[in-house]
């Protein structure tokens, strides 16, 4: 799937993933996570042994990527109005945009975990890494889905540190938990961890021949709405 | 042969503005055609709807023959636009907006390293082109986004109010290249305020007032247009027109302490 994206991607699809990937980091938006890293120190500490340590990442990582998947089409001010303007494939775009949202959930899950197991009060045992690799999956993909229908129909023009972003934010942590049903009922109820590995790429086949299209059809008819309301 | 058609487009704004009122007009290919009325006539309106940033409530906008709504993005191929707000992305550098524009209109690697280098020098933004797109100054970002609009070579150029913030050098050279990309076949359409240039400039004007077009014509044919009822007098240049066309239909002000 990966190789077929690589393999028909051009020089416009790497400009727009490499340009989601930096705009983040030079964006205020990656600062959002020093409150919520401290919180998570204090999470982490606390939680143990009621839960998996890596729920705090979890958490820190959705909420701090929150405007990564639920308002895409405004990463920088004025996004959309600037790709309205250009003959841009959108399906491709929202792509390339959920496949930099992929790697920085990653990088961002890996340095949290790095810095916020340090706190946790007991060894995190390699079952717990383990569970935490076979969860993501879970809810990444359906989780970039429904961000790509959210940010149709919930523009933010502007994300920062408003009251909005907060609630925004919640909203992320609610629908991972409820994106985690089918883990824990895999998990929990049936004991077949496999099945998680299973969902996951099945989630991530879904993802990838639904979600793009899904999205890029809907934003070419709500396109014109939506910048006609600035 | 018209590159661009308005025929009795229609738009208003949810505050009940009418900014298009049964707004025709033809723009024929490989003109220089100046766009031009008072603030709020309606010209960035019409604008906007080609760049698919409006919706019109009825009529038709003819692009290169076809209706843009039976056309999806694909016209946008062989448009430029410089538009009256900033469509660039801030945080980029120069280099970095004309390498993702000129991919974005399908040029291949190579073509969008060439053309971006030799636009940053016509441009004298050589110097510049790794600083970030944000700390340029004004007269600079309305460079980028002219040679983001012509990075693809198009049929037809879209700028609104181009010069606006430029220096005398940079306009100058810039209105050499546009004329010679007129020459070339390339459609130009331009709105602005400087009707003295618009004047020297543009081979065809539209003048738009209140969302109608009041006059469209060659600008060759303003000088032998007669003045007036009486008809004993021509026009001696564009504003002299300008001014007799909208100075009556709007509303004339004064202040009261002078």
């Amino acid at each position: 799937m990966i190789r077929g994206f690589y393999e028909t991607a051009d020089y416009g699809d790497l400009l727009i993933f490499r340009a989601e990937f930096k705009q983040f980091f030079l964006s205020p938006k990656c600062l959002h996570f020093i409150p919520l890293m401290m919180a998570g120190a204090v999470l982490t500490a606390w939680v143990y042994p009621v839960a998996s340590p890596f729920v705090p990442v979890v958490i820190v990582v959705f909420s701090g990527l929150e405007p990564q998947f639920n308002n895409i089409f405004y990463s920088t001010p004025g996004e959309l109005e600037t790709l309205s303007v250009l003959p841009v494939s959108w399906r491709r775009v929202v792509l390339a945009k959920n496949c930099a949202t992929l790697l920085l959930v990653l990088l961002m899950f890996i340095l949290c975990s790095m810095a916020l197991l340090y706190f946790s009060p007991d060894t995190v045992s390699w079952r717990y890494t383990s569970d935490a690799l076979l969860y993501l999956p879970t809810v990444l993909f359906p989780a970039l889905h429904i961000g790509n229908m959210r940010s149709i129909q919930n523009p933010r023009r502007r994300a920062g540190m408003t009251s909005t972003d907060l609630f925004e934010a919640l909203w992320m942590i609610l629908t991972i938990g409820a994106l985690s049903a089918p883990y824990f009922i895999m998990t929990g109820l049936f004991e077949v961890p496999l099945l998680c590995a299973l969902y996951g790429v099945g989630m991530a086949i879904a993802w990838y021949r639904y979600s793009p299209a899904r999205t890029a059809s809907l934003i070419a008819e709500e396109r014109v709405r939506i910048c006609q309301a600035y | 042969m018209n590159i661009l058609e308005y025929d009795e487009v229609v738009k208003s704004y949810d505050n009940g503005v009418r900014a298009l009122d049964l707004l025709s007009m033809s723009v024929p290919e490989a003109s220089i055609f100046g766009f031009i009325g008072l603030n709020g006539a309606g010209k960035t309106t019409a604008i906007r709807i080609i760049a698919g940033l409006l919706q019109k409530d009825s009529g038709s906008v003819k692009l290169f023959g076809k209706k843009i709504e039976d056309q999806e993005d694909s016209y946008k191929t062989q448009i430029g636009f410089v538009l009256d707000e900033p469509h660039y992305f801030e945080w980029m550098s120069a280099q970095e907006w004309l390498h993702f524009a000129g991919a974005m209109y399908g040029l291949s690697r190579d073509e969008t390293k060439s053309r971006s280098d030799e636009l940053l020098y016509f441009f004298d933004l050589s110097g510049k082109r790794n600083d970030p797109i944000k700390t340029l100054s004004t007269g600079m970002k309305k460079k980028i986004s002219l040679a983001a609009a012509v990075i693809h070579n198009p049929r037809l150029i879209i700028l609104d109010e181009p010069l606006e913030g430029i220096d005398t050098l940079a306009a100058s050279s810039i209105k050499e290249s546009l004329s010679l990309m007129a020459s070339r076949g390339t459609t130009i359409l331009i709105t602005s305020h400087v009707l003295d240039t618009v004047e020297r400039f543009c081979s065809q004007i539209a003048i738009i007032h209140r969302g109608k077009n009041i006059l469209q014509c060659a600008t060759e044919e303003i000088r032998s247009r007669a003045k007036g009822a009486m008809r004993d007098s021509a026009y001696s240049s564009l504003e002299e027109l300008f001014v007799d066309l909208v100075s009556d239909k709007a509303k004339k002000k004064h202040l009261s302490w002078l």
